[in-house]
């Protein structure tokens, strides 16, 4: 079920291999398809070399979707009590992240992990930080939505309130018209969440500087961030296994390929008992697979845009990115005392990429200047991105 | 189906039809085909003595005993089926209505006391049966595993209540018990959720590639039953019993949400009957 396996052919960004047994056990719900004829092709805004993103059979890209998405994603009427909208833990300038360690919901629950990065979402195997069933963007929306612990938007019971909000908002009728325009009334719940899933899909990041060196640029980052790339991709800190491919995280998918990629795995940030096992507030994959191998098993996220996405890890619980690199990864997992005491570069369960590596201070900064080389700025400003309430008010009716 | 036409056959080769002198006065007289019957299956659910009421405190619950007031009770159960008293198993075809459809029947208690409920209760399961003496009552808590994936663009009643969803799992809550005990001057949530976990793979939108390890689906077989004075009751208070209300394992859910290393759920998951519908005390006839 889950394959994964990234293998790296000669020194630059790695290619994913063909994985030997990818079971999509999916009843074809992600779906890569051949376009329908009746639904004009998307004009995906994606850089070079980025493959088109698969897309839902039921839910095929269309313009005018995606922009009632944007609508929706920063429209407050999604959470109950009206204080909070996706954008609220996914804000633009810091690449879709909240800036906290953990997440806050609408009612003041403190989320257990980290907000994490939207970009590039439509390229992911599966969403979350640790869930396989979570295949697309419109499933894991439900857990936002509708999920009671934590609660995040709080949502559950009261889908009709928020189509009733909905349907109050004049603006709104044109948009889901013009985006379900087979459908006598397409204000469902299932139309809101396949119109932010379309939104999403729109994120994506591919225009760093890093991005216009590897295009032939070689004026694009400085020295210091290309020695930083040269020691990322190398092998002695083996960085790339995990955050390679032109989406620097593995489990990604695109429109063609054979095989979704998909890997969960265990970072040594914890190692509670001596058996690798992670504080009972957060196992990771375990919690879904209950297998005992999976404890501690996190997917690894892009680390496109990471110097805006801080504090790190699942649960953001190193601040800076110095910390994560030396304090962490040099070390070969983490060693944490107080509650949670433990040395992860001990633990029995941690990835075979964790080992642990010596690196100078001078070598830290040159990595530190290519993980800032990630930051696409244009990104964070795009006006396509951006909250549309703030740009034009609501119109009237 | 089978059985019943073999009974309807054995029934006619030996004229047995009035030789059936143990059926209740309840009971049509014992015909071969009996005509169904129209049957209303009645649910309470108590807390010791005091009758579940959503959003009222009950005493005495759990251990040491607290004061439990409860937001929240609803659950799911299909393959309701009455056993006769000539061992005859009866399917109850269950009448549509908003909270009985695929087969699944949603029993709701509460009345929109708590975060996301409704006004409208449904206590009480309604169907048609072929006429007999039935002194059993069976029936599966839970949701079938082909149907126990969310699929918001397809659910129809009464698999489409938001408040049921098991979101993170990708399934359904197959009983939800919310409330909340005091403590300080605030209170303390104690959530029971019962659900599947461990399914493997990628089940949103299909079913499971493989069985869950916890399927936590429990199929009860009631003696005592009859369809004129008796009522099953679900027994909160001995489910509860020998946890504390108050005081949750740090770092775990509150309450006992399935997970089977969480100390809240240690014992109340055996009461339900998960490891073995002999052990159950959730269901009682009364």
């Amino acid at each position: 079920m889950r394959a994964v396996v990234v293998v790296l052919v000669g020194g630059i960004a790695c290619s994913a291999a063909p994985a030997p047994t990818v079971a999509d056990g999916g009843g074809g719900d992600d779906a890569s398809t051949a376009p329908d004829a009746a639904v004009p092709a998307f004009p995906w805004r994606l850089p070079a070399g980025f493959p088109i993103p698969k897309v839902p059979a039921d839910n095929p890209m269309t313009v005018e979707k995606a922009l009632l998405g944007r609508y929706l994603f920063y429209d407050k009427r999604l959470s109950q009590n009206q204080t909070q909208a996706c954008a609220s833990c996914h804000q633009q300038a810091l690449a879709f992240t909240d800036g906290r360690s953990n997440a806050v919901g609408s009612t003041g629950v403190v989320n257990r992990r980290s907000a994490m990065s939207l970009v590039n979402v439509a390229y992911y195997s599966a969403q979350t930080w640790a869930n396989p069933t979570q295949k697309t963007l419109e499933q894991q929306a439900t857990v936002p939505l509708l999920g009671d612990n934590p609660i995040e938007l709080g949502m559950s019971g009261h889908e009709q309130e928020l189509l009733d909000r909905l349907r109050a908002e004049p603006s709104y009728a044109p948009r889901f018209a013009a985006a379900f325009p087979a459908e006598a009334d397409p204000f469902t719940v299932i139309n809101v969440l396949r119109a932010i899933a379309s939104f999403e899909r729109t994120i994506v990041s591919g225009s760093s500087p890093y991005d216009g060196f590897a295009n032939g640029d070689t004026t694009a980052i400085s020295d210091s961030a290309r020695r930083g790339s040269q020691l990322f991709l190398g092998e002695r800190l083996e960085c790339r296994h995990c955050h390679g491919t032109f989406a620097f995280t593995g489990s990604v998918t695109w429109q063609g390929k054979s095989q979704d990629d998909l890997s969960y795995q265990n970072d040594a940030l914890y190692n509670i008992d001596g058996a690798g096992g992670y504080p009972l507030r957060d196992r990771g994959l375990y919690e879904i697979t209950l297998a005992p191998a999976d404890m501690g098993k996190f997917r690894p996220p892009t680390i496109r845009n990471i110097a805006v996405t801080g504090p790190y890890m699942h649960d953001g619980s190193i601040a800076t990115l110095r910390d994560v690199i030396v304090n962490h990864y040099a070390r070969g997992g983490r060693l944490v005392t107080g509650p949670d005491a433990g040395d992860g570069a001990l633990s029995p369960l941690k990835g075979s990429f964790v080992g642990g590596f010596a690196i100078s201070d001078a070598e830290v900064d040159d990595v530190l200047a290519f993980l800032g080389a990630l930051t696409d700025q244009n990104l964070l400003i795009d006006p396509a991105l951006s909250d549309p309430w703030a740009a034009a008010p609501p119109e009237s009716p | 189906m089978t059985s019943r036409t073999l009974f309807a056959c054995l029934a006619l080769l030996s004229g047995c039809g009035d030789g059936d002198s143990h059926s209740a006065p309840d009971a049509p007289t014992a015909d071969a085909p009996a005509a169904p019957i129209a049957v209303t299956i009645p649910f309470a659910a108590q807390f010791g003595a005091t009758p579940f009421v959503c959003g009222a405190p009950s005493p005495d619950v759990g251990s040491p005993a607290a004061t439990y007031t409860a937001t929240d009770l609803r659950l799911y159960i299909y393959d309701v089926k009455l056993i006769a008293d000539d061992g005859r198993e009866e399917k109850v075809a269950l009448d549509p209505n908003p909270f009985q459809g695929n087969g699944v029947a949603l029993l709701d208690f509460e009345n929109g006391c708590g975060t996301d409920g409704t006004a409208e209760l449904h206590t009480a399961i309604t169907g048609t049966v072929a006429g007999g003496s039935y002194h059993r009552v069976a029936f599966t808590l839970g949701v079938p595993a082909d149907q126990d994936h969310l699929d918001l663009a397809t659910a129809t009643a009464p698999l489409d209540v938001t408040g049921m969803y098991w979101a993170w799992l990708s399934g359904y809550k197959f009983l939800k018990l919310d409330g909340t005990v005091p403590a300080g001057a605030g209170v303390t949530p104690f959530f029971l959720h019962l659900g599947a976990s461990g399914c493997p793979g990628d089940n949103f939108g299909g079913p499971p590639a493989a069985p869950c390890a916890y399927p936590n689906q429990v199929a009860y077989d009631l003696t005592g039953f009859d369809l004129v004075s008796k009522k099953i009751v679900l027994d909160l208070g001995a489910v509860l019993a020998t946890v504390d209300l108050a005081t949750n394992t740090p770092d775990t859910a509150p309450g006992c949400m399935s997970e089977p290393g969480d100390p809240e759920c240690i014992t109340v998951l055996p009461r339900l009957g998960v490891n073995g519908a002999a052990n159950q005390m959730l269901f009682k006839i009364e």
